[in-house]
Parts: C-alpha cells; sequence; structure tokens
C-alpha cells in the first residue's frame, strides 16, 4: 500500500521527487571500471536496465551483442512481458540477485531477501527457490566478471590497512573487527563492499541539497514568500530528495534540479555524473510525471 | 583535563549571572570556543555554557525553567539570545541539529556559529556509538556521570531536577568543550571538509522539519477504514489454525457480561436482591421518624435475564465502546467479524503478545514447529519447559519468515500476514503536529555508519522515521 499519497504539497503547490535509484551500482560499475572490466559501466551508460538483462539471458538464452541500443529495447521489452504476465515476484528476484551480488552476497542471501522483500512488499511472502537464486547470480557473474576482482581488492585494502577510503573523501576504519588468518569475516565483508556505493549515493544528494539551499536565485527569482525557497526541500531519502514548489515555478524546478545534480565525481579512475530522474506529482506517492 | 571536582554548585545572583554572560559573550567575540547544551523537552529547564580557563574547564548553568516569572527574566533570556545568534561567537554543541531545532521551535531563537562536536567524532570513528557519554568515556577523564541521576533510556531524558539535573547539564557541555579541542579530532583535509559541509547542512534540514509537510487526514482516516477489514480477515486465518472455536450470539453477550462488566453488580441484578432505600415524601424530602431518623424501606428487585442493556448498564470503565461494538458483531456470522470478537474479549491469538507470554510462540510450539532463536542469546537449557515459551525464543517477522522458509507452514503466512496489516494501521498512526502537518528531525551526514542521513520523530513527538514511508 502506498502511504506516500498522504504526503501534500501545500495549495497552489506541486510535490517534486529526484531520484537516484540505482546510484549505487554505478559506483560498483565505476570500481569495476577501473579494475579492468567495463561492462556494468557501459551497459549503466547505454540506459539498459541490468535486472531484466539478467532475466533475458536466464530465461531466454539470450546473448547479448556488441549494440547496446538493441540489447536496451530487448531488455525494456522483456520487462515488459514480466510484468504484464504477473510475475512482478520473479522481477524482485532479478533486482535483489543483481544488488546482493554486487556485495558478494550467496545465494542462500538472495534467497532471505526476496521472501523477506515480497512480504514487505505484498504482506505474503514469495520464495524462488536456492536454485533460482543460484543461476540468478552465476548469470549475474557471468555478465560482470569484474566483481570478484573489486571484492578482492576492498577485502584487500581492509586486511592490510583496516580502512577504506571512499571517493567522497570519507575514511572508514573498521574498528572492531579483525581479519582471521588473513581472511575478512562475510559480515565485515559486506559492510566493506556497500560503504562506498552508500557513502558517494548520499553525497551527492547531500550535495544538491546544499547547492538548492545556498542558490540565491532559488530565494529571490520572483519569490511570492520571502523567507522562503522556492524549490523547497522537504525529505531526504538515502538516495531521493523530495519537496515541493509552486506550479507556476515547474521550468525554473526543472532547471534547478539538472543543475544541483550535476556533480562529476571521480571514483577510482573513472570520472563520472550519476544521473537522476526528476517526476512530480499532487502528492509525494503519486509523482509520476517527468520533468 | 580535569574531571568535575566541585561538590556543590555556588549559586549566583541575578545581577551576577547577567555580568557573568555579558563577559561570556565578550570572551566568544575575541576567540573564546563556548560549549553550549540544553536540557528539556516542551521547554527549556535549563542550558549551560563551557569554556576553558587554562587547564581548567567551566560551565555556567542557566536554570531557565526558574526565568518565567523571575524580574530579571526578560534581561537573561535577551544575554543568552545574543550569545546564541551571534555568528560571531563559536558554540559547540553536542548534536548540533537537535539543538538548533529545539531552540528554534521552542524559543524562537535562531542558533548561530554552531559547530558539532559530534560530527567530528562520527567523521572520525564512524563505527562507534553516536552518544555523548561514549565520547567522553573515550576521549575524557569526566566519569559517568548519569551515575546518581537517573536517566531514562528509552525516553532518553533526564529523570532528575534541581541540583542534580544542572550538575549534568554543566558537565555535559564541559564533555562536549574537551571532545572537540581533543587533538584526535583535529581533523585535516577531505575530513574536514566533510564536517564543515555536515554542519551547514544543518541549516537546510533544520528549516525542513520545521516547515513540514501537509497531511491529508481525511484520507488515512479513509484508508483505515479500508485496512481494518483486511485485518479481521487476515486474523480469522490465524485465529481458525490456532483452533479458536466461533462463539454464536448468547455466547458472545455472556462472554462480555464476563470480560467487560463490573462482576458483583451483574451477579446481583441476574440473582435479584433487596435493597434498603429512604422513603421519600411527595415534596422529595426524606420521611422522618419520631426520632428524626428516616424511615427506610425494603425494595425487592427481582432477577433481571442478561441482555446487552444489562452489560450496558453496568460496563467496566470504559468499556462501553467494546460492548456496543460487540453487540453489533454478535449479530454478523462471518469469520471476521468472530476475529474481531476475539480481539476484544482477548481469546484470539494476540501477535502483540511478547516475552513469556507470547501467543504465537505458544501456538507455534503446539503445532510443532521448531522454535526460532532470538539472535545472540542461547538456545534451550536442558531444564528449560520444552511445552512453554523459552525466553530467547523469537516470534518477530525475521522469525516467522526464516519459519516460513524452513517448513512452509500455513500458520507462518497467516501471522506474517496480520502483522503486516497492523504495521500499516502502525503507520497510519503517525502523529502530526498541533497544525496538521507532518515533521521528522534529521542527522545530517551522520546518521550511520555508511554517512546517510537518518530521520526521527520531531520536538512534540509526532511524525517519525519518515524514510521509512511504504511506497508501491
Amino acid at each position: 500500500m502506498n502511504f506516500r499519497i498522504l504526503y501534500r504539497p501545500d495549495p497552489g503547490h506541486l510535490f517534486w521527487r529526484a531520484d537516484l535509484t540505482g546510484a549505487d551500482l554505478w559506483t560498483v560499475a565505476a570500481r569495476c571500471a577501473t579494475l579492468g572490466d567495463p561492462t556494468m559501466l557501459d551497459d549503466l551508460r547505454a540506459g539498459i536496465r541490468i535486472p531484466s538483462l539478467i532475466g533475458l539471458m536466464l530465461e531466454d538464452g539470450y546473448r547479448p551483442g556488441q549494440d547496446r541500443a538493441l540489447i536496451r529495447q530487448d531488455a525494456k521489452a522483456y520487462r515488459a512481458r514480466l510484468i504484464a504476465s504477473g510475475r512482478k515476484s520473479f522481477d524482485t528476484t532479478l533486482k535483489k540477485g543483481g544488488h546482493l551480488t554486487n556485495y558478494g552476497g550467496s545465494h542462500k542471501r538472495i534467497r532471505q531477501t526476496v521472501i523477506e522483500d515480497t512480504y514487505a512488499e505484498t504482506g505474503v511472502p514469495w520464495d524462488p527457490g536456492l536454485d533460482l537464486c543460484l543461476r540468478v547470480r552465476n548469470t549475474y557473474l557471468s555478465r560482470y566478471w569484474g566483481l570478484p576482482r573489486w571484492w578482492a581488492d576492498t577485502a584487500f585494502k581492509v586486511t592490510r590497512t583496516g580502512r577504506l577510503t571512499m571517493a567522497t573523501g570519507q575514511v572508514r576504519e573498521f574498528l572492531s573487527r579483525r581479519p582471521k588468518n588473513g581472511k575478512l569475516d562475510d559480515e565485515t565483508r559486506r559492510e566493506a563492499l556497500a560503504a562506498e556505493p552508500q557513502s558517494v549515493t548520499t553525497w551527492i544528494c547531500n550535495q544538491a541539497w546544499w547547492k538548492l539551499w545556498s542558490d540565491l536565485e532559488n530565494w529571490t527569482e520572483g519569490a511570492v514568500n520571502k523567507g522562503e525557497p522556492i524549490v523547497q526541500v522537504l525529505l531526504s531519502v538515502h538516495d531521493e530528495l523530495a519537496g515541493q514548489c509552486r506550479v507556476d515555478h515547474r521550468p525554473f524546478l526543472a532547471s534547478k534540479l539538472t543543475s544541483a545534480f550535476d556533480q562529476p565525481i571521480t571514483i577510482g579512475r573513472i570520472t563520472l555524473t550519476i544521473p537522476f530522474e526528476g517526476l512530480t506529482g499532487p502528492s509525494w506517492g503519486e509523482c509520476k510525471e517527468p520533468l | 583535563m580535569n574531571p568535575v571536582t566541585s561538590s556543590t554548585l555556588p549559586s549566583l545572583p541575578a545581577p551576577t549571572l547577567l555580568d557573568r554572560l555579558s563577559w561570556l559573550h565578550a570572551q566568544g567575540r575575541l576567540g573564546l570556543p563556548l560549549a553550549f547544551d540544553t536540557e528539556g523537552e516542551e521547554w527549556m529547564t535549563c542550558c549551560s555554557l563551557a569554556w576553558m580557563e587554562g587547564a581548567v574547564s567551566k560551565a555556567l548553568v542557566v536554570d531557565t525553567l526558574s526565568l518565567r516569572d523571575h524580574p530579571y527574566g526578560p534581561s537573561i533570556w535577551s544575554a543568552l539570545t545574543a550569545i546564541l545568534e551571534d555568528s560571531g561567537v563559536i558554540k559547540v554543541c553536542w548534536a548540533a541539529g537537535h539543538e538548533r531545532g529545539f531552540l528554534q521551535w521552542t524559543h524562537h531563537i535562531t542558533l548561530r556559529g554552531y559547530r558539532d562536536a559530534m560530527n567530528l567524532w562520527a567523521e572520525r570513528w564512524p563505527e562507534l556509538a553516536k552518544r555523548l557519554k561514549y565520547a567522553a568515556t573515550i576521549l575524557t577523564r569526566i566519569p559517568c556521570w548519569t551515575e546518581g541521576i537517573s536517566f531514562n533510556e528509552d525516553r532518553e531524558e533526564a529523570q532528575a531536577t534541581g541540583e542534580k539535573l544542572w550538575r549534568y547539564n554543566g558537565t555535559d557541555s564541559i564533555a562536549t568543550l574537551q571532545i572537540y579541542q581533543h587533538p584526535q579530532l583535529q581533523l585535516t583535509g577531505a575530513q574536514a571538509d566533510r564536517v564543515a559541509f555536515h554542519t551547514a547542512l544543518i541549516e537546510p534540514a533544520n528549516w525542513a522539519s520545521q516547515k513540514g509537510i501537509a497531511y491529508d487526514q481525511d484520507r488515512s482516516s479513509a484508508l483505515r477504514e479500508e485496512i481494518l477489514p483486511k485485518l479481521w480477515e487476515a486474523q480469522a486465518d490465524v485465529d481458525d489454525q490456532a483452533g479458536v472455536e466461533p462463539l454464536n450470539p448468547d455466547q458472545v453477550l455472556a462472554a462480555a457480561a464476563d470480560a467487560l462488566c463490573h462482576k458483583t453488580r451483574m451477579k446481583r441484578s441476574l440473582a435479584g436482591y433487596k435493597e434498603r432505600v429512604a422513603s421519600m415524601d411527595d415534596t422529595g424530602q426524606p420521611v422522618l421518624n419520631k426520632r428524626g431518623k428516616p424511615v427506610k424501606t425494603t425494595i425487592e428487585h427481582s432477577p433481571r435475564i442478561l441482555s446487552w442493556t444489562l452489560c450496558l448498564e453496568h460496563a467496566n470503565k470504559d468499556c462501553r465502546q467494546p460492548l456496543l461494538r460487540l453487540k453489533e458483531l454478535a449479530e454478523v456470522e462471518t469469520p471476521a467479524a468472530q476475529a474481531e470478537i476475539n480481539a476484544i474479549l482477548e481469546r484470539g491469538i494476540n501477535v502483540k503478545s511478547s516475552g513469556e507470554s507470547s501467543q504465537v510462540i505458544a501456538l507455534l510450539n503446539r503445532l510443532g514447529l521448531p522454535p526460532v532463536f532470538k539472535r545472540g542469546t542461547h538456545k534451550a537449557k536442558p531444564d528449560d519447559d520444552e511445552q512453554g515459551v523459552m525466553p530467547s525464543q523469537s516470534k518477530d517477522q525475521e522469525a516467522l519468515l526464516s519459519l516460513f522458509l524452513r517448513t512452509g507452514h500455513p500458520v507462518t503466512i497467516a501471522l506474517l500476514k496480520v502483522m503486516s496489516i497492523r504495521g500499516q494501521l502502525q503507520e497510519l498512526a503517525r502523529g502530526v503536529s498541533s497544525d496538521g502537518r507532518i515533521r521528522c528531525s534529521y542527522t545530517v551526514g551522520y546518521g550511520t555508519e555508511t554517512g546517510r542521513t537518518t530521520t526521527h520523530k520531531w520536538l512534540d513527538g509526532a511524525g517519525g522515521n519518515l524514510q521509512t514511508v511504504p511506497k508501491d
């Protein structure tokens, strides 16, 4: 049930959302590319929906070629088929499978997470089975072969120095846990792998928030209520900013959000700008109209 | 760095306090960093300013609660506000976001020139707990000052008043200052930039918190009405699997009388009784005998038949509404109605019951399902009662999902459904502020080890963690 529909803008205003969903994946892709595998980064740049591509490879024996525009089209069509046939839980398995595989999760963990997430979404848990989860994981790793390199690189850094320095400048020291026999325990390894993607996504959102706040134009350009910004940030949710602005300031909103999220960041040896999706609507839960 | 040693707190007369505040303001403008801390929920009970004189830490505590009707009250508030709003005076806080939000919300004071020692601590050691007492224990020689003052961890508030609270408050600000000035927290480069950035981000975060979001209460009530029937259908499934027998209308009436009515009065009404009452004349005055004492007559009350009317006459406190609801439901012969009846009469499976009286765990044990234990607790000891509920058994969602994974038993799905719907109802029970808007407070940049921002209940208790509001 969508409870976000209860969060509404003030009269004469619209609600907006700027979403960096999938942002974590860009960090993972940049790290893999730095270590020699640009596949994930190229797929993301081409706009390919990765879980759908994995599903296509798994179910239809699809062999992606060099033409990424075609891959993108095929993945989109596959997803449409999946949703039309009511197999949303299978799509959840593909999404979670990919997400957890990025951070070294096992097929057992994927299964556990899918059960928890389908329960959280629908109130009824769905069990994908261990076999399917293993196949999703293996298919994912067959395409993105740079992932184990990234895992080993991260584990090496934490084992040798006890710390990780992120692209955002954050230095995280993994204090209480020490590697046994030169090997990191699973929990520390997962936390270490998830650290930088989360740090980067949050950093970009916070930077965008600050840019909107400190932009003088956002306070003076045709402002109706003195002392309040035109583009108002009312919520920060990990990979998303949300807020409101007056309906007649929609073009201004589009321009300011684009500028706020235009933040090149260097991760490893790759400099990229993580794209965002801007949507508006009559409530937080009904933001469906693209900017 | 010396621990606080003074055994009694010297009290200052108001003019001296004013002078001291002026002096602190002047020193602050000359570059002396001050630490600042407040205590209080809806009103500032007290606040303290700490500073260093050489190697000695000192704190000045202002009992703001007593300023309300004090002749010097306005002047002291004015002097305090001048310090707090002066961007040229550094005020070091622990969780500056909270302090700033509190001052703005309750006293309309805008805190400027603030620094956040918690941000330094969290940037340096993201993995360590962010409570002041942990940082102080590690970086200062100040003893755990909650000793001698009861501090309610669950409600996160000091229980003491008077001198105990002032000492606690003064020690907080001294500890904050010492932590801020600790060599291990003199960060440079990218880390220092991050701290400065997240401290600056407190301002827009506070603004968002104070502004709040309009909340559609009508739609919320409508959603609640939509969800309630689903809850009872799901609960009916659980009760059915647990073998709870349905009640016919007469049984509902009898159970309601037993559970929700005054037992003695009901028994008397049903059995009939005699009552001695004073006789009244036509004018309503008591009739008196020759000795001037009221004449009493005996009234015989015949036995009454058990009915809803009788139940309502003898309803226990706050039981009138449940009785009326039971009366409506008794005639509706559906599983959902039965589930609601069971819930009111406390005879169904209550998923919220916990600990040793957990009905869910008792049900799972009765159905022969393998026990799931809470993380980090010991499993069953040899002398544990295997039929009863073991203290370390868990019945939360994680445990039920684990059971579902292992056994696929339909009762796990039924219980999870009820919990899920109850979770939805809880979502709709988020409080809104008195102006009908929903708010949350932010911990920007250091909510988690990875730098994520987290949200919490606002100062008036409304809102909550708005990052978990479910979406499609």
